[in-house]
């Protein structure tokens, strides 16, 4: 029977317990860069995060994070075939499969952390981004409120010039001294199709679910959803912890395969005692042959 | 000495180059004050002075239509937006002498208290 070198187990343990300390591998990341106009505060509330997820599923970190999953995916099938199959060897095959399987989560903490770590990513860059967006939403209403008195009074001018429209046409018509002006033909035409297209708007019925929100509710809906992105990190540092354990529990099992190839190498008595040949009676032999 | 002179051409020509364009209540502004200038012109003949007001009536009202469409000006809390906008009965003369069913000039003139009752009513004094 081939004698397995020791020296490899041992360097291959000392490997898997090396990688299982560190927290996470993953440091170059590709980044995401939420690439949206002020505009989309003007969006109803219920399509913020759409847009926002929308514009994270162009991102290359986004890609990543789906190359992640595939990988993940693998390899946890990997590892579970490995699994199923350990049963049926023994000894140096054994070990050998009971290696690949330490092999195996290894690579599956490794990935689960780069994972975790593009996930916290995006969520960080998600949570500054809305944080920013609220900042220019409490400001927006802020102005709003300024110029409440001034809106109120364009509208009212607004009105009471559409209301005397009609009587204006009139005497401008009696005390008509050439053709009606250019602007006015046009003016004439584009309010009403302006009327109209406004008319067809209101009437929609798609109009009642995407009116747009003032700055309070949008305020309110940025606010929630900074919570939940927040919600989301806390779960994250949680599944952290749980890969540190595994991570743990990866490099005990490590250090039990190195201690059952050590056993198997010297048939079943572990490792010779080291000789000390720091005393002269321990080198006697040398002198006897 | 030359040298300062080529200075300030430059300057000159550079300044003159960029475009003023006003605003639309700005174009308003100045209809108005034309137009009102009319109304109280003592040297224009009663005939001249319909005719005048008449075609300033229709500048007035696309003016006025303007301004009224203008998104620049929606929500624009300067001094001149806010003052125009709070006196709709002299801003928009044409518009609203329309409203209340009266010649542009005896409006104008009820507005800044020039009516016959309110002639009537002062007083010579020293």
């Amino acid at each position: 029977m081939k004698k397995i070198n020791p020296a490899i187990y041992v360097a291959v343990t000392l490997g898997v317990i090396g990688v299982c300390m560190q927290p996470s591998l993953a440091s170059t990341f590709s980044e995401w860069k939420p690439n949206l106009s002020e505009k989309i505060l003007l969006l109803p509330p219920q399509h913020l995060e759409q847009a926002i997820d929308n514009d994270f599923s162009k991102s290359l970190l986004a890609q990543d994070l789906s190359d992640i999953d595939l990988q993940l995916g693998n390899q946890v099938s990997h590892i579970q075939s490995l699994q199923d199959a350990e049963t049926q060897y023994s000894g140096e095959e054994n070990i050998e499969i009971r290696h690949q399987i330490l092999e195996g989560k290894k690579s599956y903490v490794e990935l689960m952390g780069t994972q975790l770590d593009l996930k916290r990513e995006r969520l960080t860059t998600k949570l500054n981004y809305l944080k920013r967006l609220m900042n220019k939403a409490k400001r927006k209403g802020a102005r709003l409120e300024e110029t409440s008195e001034l809106r109120a009074l364009q509208e009212n001018a607004t009105q009471r010039a559409n209301a005397a429209e009609n009587t204006l046409r009139d005497d401008l018509f009696e005390t008509s001294l050439g053709e009606e002006s250019k602007f006015s033909q046009h003016y004439t035409k584009n309010k009403q199709a302006i009327a109209q297209l406004r008319s067809l708007i209101e009437n929609h019925p798609m109009n009642s679910q995407l009116t747009s929100a003032g700055a309070d509710s949008t305020v309110g809906h940025l606010n929630n959803l900074i919570l939940s992105a927040e919600a989301e990190l806390a779960v994250i540092d949680m599944e952290s912890e749980i890969l540190g354990y595994m991570a743990r529990l990866l490099a005990l099992d490590a250090m039990a395969l190195a201690e059952d190839v050590a056993i198997e190498s010297y048939g079943g008595d572990g490792l010779p005692e080291p000789i000390n040949f720091t005393e002269p009676a321990e080198g006697l032999q040398l002198f006897l042959n | 000495m030359k040298q300062k002179l080529f200075f300030i051409l430059t300057a000159t020509m550079f300044l003159s180059g960029q475009a003023v364009q006003a605003g639309s209540l700005e174009n308003l502004e100045r209809e108005r004050a034309l137009t009102v200038m009319e109304m109280i012109d003592g040297e224009l003949t009663a005939e001249d002075r319909w005719e005048k007001q008449a075609a300033a009536k229709r500048r007035l009202a696309d003016l006025e239509r303007i301004v009224l469409n203008d998104k620049k000006l929606q929500g624009k809390a300067s001094q001149l937006v806010q003052r125009s906008f709070q006196s709709f009965e002299l801003t928009f003369l044409a518009h609203a002498s329309a409203e209340k069913q009266r010649s542009m000039q005896s409006h104008w003139m009820s507005e800044v208290g020039l009516s016959t009752d309110e002639l009537m009513s002062t007083r010579v004094s020293r």
